[in-house]
């Protein structure tokens, strides 16, 4: 299994920039050469160079040192999300495709309801609604997320229901409820599992987004999408200012989605 | 008596109206007996098995009784039912891979049964799984606790899985096709395997099967079956020998025999009926050799023909009966040559 996983590159290289980014988040007060908040009039908007890498904002702040402590926001949004939503809508779904009938169609036409609205307009009127702030954001896009996990939960556990081994466990007087938490669902998770590593790419974008229109993280905050969104002003002026933040989100993402094609192709029984 | 199923009935939801499957099936199993239950695909044996286990879907209807030790299966309540399977009967299924959960190791599996059903503590459900393993004739058990499904073969998974269906002594165990997937030579030590257990715990077994060999080499008992009907039962060597409905006649002749060679083998033109177009007289009618008016019309009355032998054809009928044994003992003598 890990020789498969190593013998892909474009897999290699997102493990990468994953592993690089949870290290950043874990040692960020260590690498980070400057404190992320510190401001310093006299040193505003100077280009890059060996003091200030990736040069600094329109206070003087060292932008280098923001985008590192940026990856903590980031991870933390991406990662809590998920395990909300995950949860969630993994036993959500495995109810629906198990018990079927009215409860079946009760739960999937919430999911449809929620489906039925791009998931960041949604999120961004959740987030508007409560208010501004990263714990806002973080809710409304668990929020959106959940019902992805319960659609595919609840193919993979239709699929897998009449299976002999279930039939099996029943046999042995397993109650149904023991046979959807040691049967069913840790058979039908895998997808559903897939689709989170990538997900934590999208919903690091989307967290960006709103914290880009105003909806998230607030200015002082080493928020990319935020540090996006303060420099748009002065982007003629310090182009690294902007591209910097930008190119953060875009490495993160792609890591994420690396990784998470990677895994698809390497539990794909097809490619066995 | 251990089981006892009386005129059970049994009808299940199909776009929107029931249709019967099963029709008036009644037999026995005695403590320490096989009963075979043969017939073609379609024909009912599974859902005979799963009525007893009372494993149908939300909506199937079930009507008769089924005894087990004098208590109807048919009136116990959920909880009830998942204190007896598993406990006081259970079931193996065709396929051994599939019918272990890939995810789980192999002494895992074994061991949900006694957790469900014991109160022992870890260590001794441990000692009971390595017991069991050995019970069922598997090598070095100590290991094969730890292993997975997928590292073993199809003879190795059909042996575990008579190891959890064994783990808390059952009464009754019903396999459903418990051979078919596995290799002839495979077979035989499973059969055996299923004989020795039968005799050291004095229970009772149900074999499904459409493999005739297999009935003769493990049953005691033979029900045949058709288009969810009981059509003939007897006890073994009196079925192979004697038997009376042309369709338990058919399937015998559908056997290749040693050292006999013949042009052609028999077989059963037709299909069995599908459970919404039954017809109104004998279910066997178009595809029976030795057909009659009233077959069309009435269905034929269930009657003894011999010392536990019952078949259900008008072939058999008292007004007839003079004219059919001459016919039977041409048969006969066709069978001796």
């Amino acid at each position: 299994m890990a020789r498969r996983l190593f013998s892909s590159p474009l897999t290699l290289i997102g493990l990468f920039i994953v592993l690089m980014i949870i290290v950043l988040t874990i040692f960020a007060p260590w690498i980070s050469p400057k404190d992320p908040l510190e401001v310093n009039l006299g040193q505003k908007l100077l280009p890059p160079s060996s003091e200030h890498w990736f040069g600094t904002d329109e206070v003087g702040r060292d932008i280098f040192s923001r985008i590192i402590y940026g990856t903590r926001i980031s991870l933390k949004i991406g990662l809590l999300v998920v395990v909300i939503a995950f949860p969630v809508g993994t036993v959500l779904g495995a109810i629906a495709g198990f018990v079927g009938g009215v409860v079946d169609q009760i739960i999937m036409r919430i999911t449809d309801i929620f489906l039925s609205f791009p998931g960041i307009i949604l999120a961004m009127s959740i987030a508007a609604a409560l208010g501004p702030s990263i714990e806002n954001v973080l809710l409304a896009l668990a929020i959106t997320w959940w019902p992805w996990y319960t659609r595919i939960v609840r193919s993979s556990v239709l699929s897998i229901k009449n299976a002999e081994f279930v039939e099996s466990a029943r046999v042995i007087g397993a109650n149904p409820i023991r046979v959807l938490f040691k049967e069913i669902i840790p058979n039908s998770i895998a997808p559903a599992s897939i689709q989170a590593s990538l997900d934590l790419g999208f919903v690091i974008l989307a967290a960006a987004g709103l914290s880009f229109i105003g909806l998230g993280a607030q200015p002082p905050s080493p928020e990319w999408g935020a540090m996006l969104s303060s420099s748009r002003e002065i982007l003629r002026d310090a182009w690294w200012a902007a591209t910097f933040p930008g190119l953060a989100i875009l490495v993160t993402v792609l890591g994420f989605n690396l990784l998470g094609d990677g895994l698809r192709d390497l539990l794909d029984p097809k490619n066995r | 008596m251990l089981l006892q199923v009386k005129n059970v009935a049994l009808s299940l939801k199909r776009e929107g109206k029931y249709t019967k499957i099963l029709d008036d099936v009644s037999f026995q199993v005695e403590k320490g007996e096989t009963v075979g239950i043969v017939g073609e695909s379609g024909c009912g044996k599974s859902l005979t098995a799963l009525s007893i286990m009372r494993l149908l879907p939300e909506k199937a209807k079930l009507e008769g009784s089924i005894l087990l030790d004098d208590e109807n299966v048919t009136e116990f309540s959920k909880r009830r039912l998942e204190k007896v399977r598993g406990n006081q009967m259970s079931m193996i299924f065709q396929d051994p891979l599939t019918s272990l959960n890939p995810l789980h190791t192999v002494g895992r599996q074994i061991e949900e049964a006694l957790i469900l059903h014991t109160d022992s503590n870890k260590a001794e459900r441990k000692r009971r799984v390595i017991q069991l393993l050995k019970e069922v004739g598997l090598p070095r058990a100590e290991d094969l606790v730890n292993e997975y499904p997928h590292q073993l073969s199809g003879g190795m998974r059909q042996r575990i899985m008579i190891a959890i269906a064994m783990a808390c002594h059952p009464k009754l165990l019903i396999c459903d096709e418990p051979t078919t997937a596995l290799d002839v030579t495979v077979q035989a030590q499973i059969l055996d395997l299923m004989n020795h257990l039968k005799q050291i715990n004095d229970m009772g077994i149900i074999m499904i099967t459409h493999d005739l060999g297999v009935v003769a080499e493990v049953c005691d008992k033979v029900i045949v079956m058709y288009a969810g009907k009981v059509v003939e039962q007897a006890n073994v060597k009196e079925l192979f020998l004697n038997p009376k409905h042309p369709y338990t006649k058919g399937l015998l002749e559908s056997i290749p025999k040693l050292g006999k060679r013949k042009e052609k083998l028999g077989s059963i033109s037709g299909m069995v009926p599908s459970p919404d177009q039954m017809p109104s007289g004998c279910r066997f009618y178009d595809r029976c050799s030795k057909k009659m008016d009233i077959c069309k019309q009435e269905i034929p009355p269930v009657q003894e023909v011999g010392e536990d032998h019952i078949t259900a054809c008008w072939l058999f009928k008292k007004e007839v009966e003079e004219d059919d044994t001459s016919r039977s003992k041409g048969f006969e003598t066709t069978l001796h040559h």
